[in-house]
């Protein structure tokens, strides 16, 4: 028992890891995306969008094991809403229009992202609460 | 939703933190530090300043309030409901932004309702706001 809790600990930690490593990356593709809007060059503007909403559901994918190991099913939810997105972005892809684009972010992907961030961060709260016997709100630390 | 302007927003300045000249502490609103407000800043039309000087709301959420066109997907994506409209206070998330008159008072000065990160301490960093702005007026700053 001691064994499989340290183990699941350790899982757990990695894919914290994970998480925070994928933030980090989104922040960095946040400022490609800027120079491309300052140099308005909006195809590219555009792929970089998509490619952000890709590095997203990666990190939804990672919430999603993360979130597993505390509730399977919750996780099962999560994995086919991320699932649902991806085949999604697929077709957005081929439209090239920012702003069709953006109207799919807000009624299909802000949703899903949401609740995924929500679950992790309740995860997060939950495990570090019963690893130090307080309550310790999370929040992510990115990677410099 | 977005709203139309009548100016071209750029993206907000990634390191406006370290540069503090171009965006001093100008006040501070709601808990949040403001800066370079009343400074007027160039648009994203070459040579074209903004025709409004609010300024850059917070530090570790930061919200560019020039580039900020009341779009309301930040508060649709925030897990942990850090913002809220500056002229609907209490209001969050798409198509609840005050529409203000085009000649008004509030016209004038703001163009457009705002995203203020009222609750700017409780971010946990997930990247969601910055990710989908889509004038990228959102800035997250872990210090």
């Amino acid at each position: 028992m001691v064994r499989h809790e340290a183990e699941n600990s350790i899982e757990l930690d990695a894919l914290e890891g994970k998480i925070a490593g994928l933030k980090s990356e989104l922040s960095e593709l946040s400022r490609s995306r800027r120079q491309t809007l300052e140099s308005q060059d909006m195809l590219k503007h555009i792929q970089i969008r998509a490619k952000q909403v890709e590095k997203t559901l990666d990190n939804c994918e990672s919430i999603s094991k993360y979130v597993a190991k505390f509730s399977p099913p919750i996780a099962a939810k999560l994995m086919s809403e991320h699932d649902r997105i991806r085949k999604e972005l697929g077709q957005m892809r081929t439209l090239d229009n920012d702003q069709v684009f953006h109207e799919w972010i807000r009624h299909s992907f802000a949703p899903a992202v949401k609740f995924s961030e929500q679950m992790a961060y309740l995860v997060a709260t939950c495990y570090r609460t019963t690893k130090q016997g307080r309550v310790s709100h999370y929040r992510w630390t990115l990677k410099r | 939703m977005v709203r139309p302007v009548d100016y071209k927003t750029r993206p907000i300045d990634p390191d406006f933190i370290s540069k503090a000249e171009e965006y001093p502490s100008t006040g501070e609103h709601l808990g949040h530090k403001v800066r370079a407000e009343g400074k007027v800043r160039m648009s994203g039309e070459p040579n074209v300043p903004y025709p409004t000087t609010l300024g850059i709301h917070g530090t570790q959420v930061a919200v560019d309030w020039e580039s900020c066109i009341a779009d309301g997907v930040c508060m649709d994506v925030c897990p942990v409901f850090v913002f809220e409209w500056a002229l609907n206070p209490g209001q969050a998330g798409t198509g609840k932004d005050k529409v203000l008159q085009q000649g008004s008072d509030e016209w004038n000065k703001y163009r457009t309702d705002k995203s203020d990160p009222v609750r700017e301490p409780d971010c946990i960093f997930c990247m969601a706001c910055e990710t989908s702005c889509p004038t990228q007026a959102i800035k997250i700053t872990q210090q």
